[in-house]
């Protein structure tokens, strides 16, 4: 990348992140390493004063963010008690890496909010499950849509396929999207009047749905933009995530046969059904 | 290095008013109410937008009778890999929809990484050697793809880096384009203060022969913590300095085409004046 992309990159972060800003302004050329000196230089000698000039810069774009990960990021204030676990996702690596490689600041949040829960900030069961439902949801929403009127591929074992643009495949223990609507049906409550945030007696957060050991196979699927969560039957979720990427039809078979103990004609029958209703399609 | 474009082929459009999606619909200005009560004062719409939003009923309405031209506000042309095609496309068509004289909007970046959710912000450029060669390379290239003339603009910042006066350094795209410029008055006059220059450093050297377009706002001067900064507020009332800016470039700039007062945002009774004043020093038609 070339310089000046880089550099942009670093003001962003210094931007977002006011430790990060500090570091370049006490030892640039260090932590900007990467850049030529000049400009390394320039970044630390910009006044952090001018960084600060638009005061509510971090909290709109986490409002962007988080509109895409409503429940999980409602649940995770809702466990910690306090804003800043959010706003603490500037100081991350999550964060400076997604702007460092390109990335999504969307995923780059759930990602965020998965280490909190790998590390133990963060241990509720019912994130874990709406996290993984709203990032499988961001990410079908940035795979991109397969282009109209392609002909679906020919049914041989050494045709190579892979999962359509904008499908993505999860389980999810049962009761995570009944989860997923009781905290929309609260975010919506609170959303009739927003001077609850100032009141010591904001309605509770209700008792969420059991989540139980059984697990639900989901795909989520995007379509102009807007993109629905299916539930789908073992043999179908067992075939779509054996196809993490394209590959054979008889290592695909081969593969969704073990997980259904040796079922291949479930196997079989059920990336037949994928293939017919544009889920997988030839690579 | 591509020879300079012949600029006086290009339509004189006059003085003109800025719009976003939806502003006139919000209580922001209607170009066409506007323009039918107060005739001779506005005579082009400058429509800006992203690929997302697209144009509006506004935009479309005017554009039945009236010129406009089309501000993007989602390509950084620092990084000429943010061209994609299905971009260019997409805008090519809505300039052809609207008639758009040519194509113009801010060099610099408008967005962090991906077009995508929560990465929208409006950075200038760095001014740099590589950063002024990108960006000239992003609008020849544009300029190729969609066959519209482009005018890279001077962006406003609350952070300038780089070692380049803003100047020198759109002075170096436009040598490599051999095209056309938009100064953004405004946003010249919030450089120049931030480096603690006068607001005419730099004009002297600066080749606005290739001015095809004058943007005028106004401005707020703030305080952050002791630090005095512009905020580009689009407010009625030009700065001193922005005026001061003007004056010197229209006597100058001998391929002027447009001048955009951009005032959507505001009252239409407060922005008489400035219309009056600009109209007055660049009327529709050379007499």
């Amino acid at each position: 990348m070339k310089p000046h992309l880089v550099a942009q990159g670093a003001l962003v972060r210094m931007s977002y992140d006011p430790l990060f800003a500090a570091a370049v302004k006490r030892a640039p050329r260090e932590v900007l390493s990467g850049l030529p000196v000049e400009l390394a230089d320039a970044l630390g000698a910009v006044d952090p004063r001018a960084l600060r000039r638009d005061r509510h810069r971090r909290e709109r774009t986490l409002g962007q963010l988080c509109t895409e990960l409503p429940a999980s990021s409602s649940l995770a204030i809702a466990e910690s008690g306090r804003m800043g676990l959010l706003l603490d996702f500037y100081q991350s690596a999550s964060f400076h890496g997604a702007i460092v490689q390109g990335g999504s600041l969307v995923l780059a949040l759930g990602a965020y909010l998965e280490e909190r829960l790998g590390d133990g900030t963060l241990r509720s069961a019912h994130l874990a499950a709406v996290l993984a439902l709203e990032l499988a949801s961001a990410r079908a929403r940035r795979g991109g849509e397969e282009p109209a009127g392609v002909p679906a591929p020919a049914f041989d074992e050494a045709q190579r396929l892979r999962r359509a643009r904008g499908v993505e495949a999860l389980d999810v223990p049962a009761g995570a999207l009944a989860t997923l609507q009781a905290v929309e049906a609260h975010r919506f409550r609170l959303g009739l009047l927003p001077g609850w945030a100032l009141a010591s007696d904001p309605p509770a957060l209700p008792a969420l749905p059991l989540l139980g050991p059984s697990r639900v196979g989901l795909v989520a699927v995007a379509l102009a933009g807007h993109v629905s969560l299916v539930e789908v039957e073992a043999p179908l979720l067992a075939v779509l995530v054996s196809l993490p990427e394209a590959r054979r039809t008889g290592a695909i078979l081969d593969e969704a046969t073990l997980r259904l103990g040796g079922d291949r004609a479930g196997a079989k029958d059920a990336l037949r059904s994928l293939v017919e209703d544009e889920i997988i399609v030839g690579a | 290095m591509p020879p300079a474009l012949d600029l006086s082929a290009l339509p004189r459009l006059g003085v003109g008013i800025s719009s976003e999606p939806g502003s006139a619909a919000q209580g922001g200005i209607d170009a066409r109410a506007f323009s039918l009560a107060h005739p001779g004062l506005v005579h082009f719409l400058e429509y800006g937008t992203d690929a997302e939003r697209g144009l509006d009923e506004h935009v479309r309405g005017w554009a039945q009778a009236g010129p406009t031209t089309y501000h993007f506000l989602d390509v950084n042309l620092e990084d000429p890999e943010d061209l994609d095609p299905d971009w260019v496309a997409r805008t090519a068509q809505m300039a052809l929809e609207i008639g758009a004289a040519w194509l113009c909007g801010d060099a610099g970046l408008w967005h962090i990484g991906p077009r995508d959710r929560g990465h929208q912000l409006l950075l200038p450029p760095i001014l740099s050697e590589d950063s002024a060669r990108a960006i000239a390379h992003s609008v020849l290239a544009l300029q190729d793809q969609t066959g519209l003339m482009v005018l890279p603009e001077n962006p406003p910042g609350d952070v300038f880096v780089g070692p380049l006066h803003l100047l020198d350094h759109f002075a170096r795209v436009v040598d490599r384009t051999g095209g056309g410029l938009l100064l953004d008055c405004a946003h010249l006059a919030i450089f120049q203060r931030q480096r603690g220059h006068a607001p005419l450093t730099g004009l002297d050297g600066f080749p606005l022969d290739r001015v095809v377009e004058l943007h005028v706002a106004g401005g707020v001067e703030i305080d952050v913590e002791g630090l005095p900064l512009i905020d580009d507020a689009h407010g009625p009332e030009p700065l001193p300095d922005t005026w001061e800016i003007f004056e010197a470039v229209i006597a100058r700039a001998s391929n002027l085409r447009a001048i955009v007062f951009e005032c959507e945002r505001n009252a239409p009774a407060d922005v008489l004046a400035g219309f009056a004043r600009l109209n007055a020093a660049f009327p529709l038609r050379l007499t």
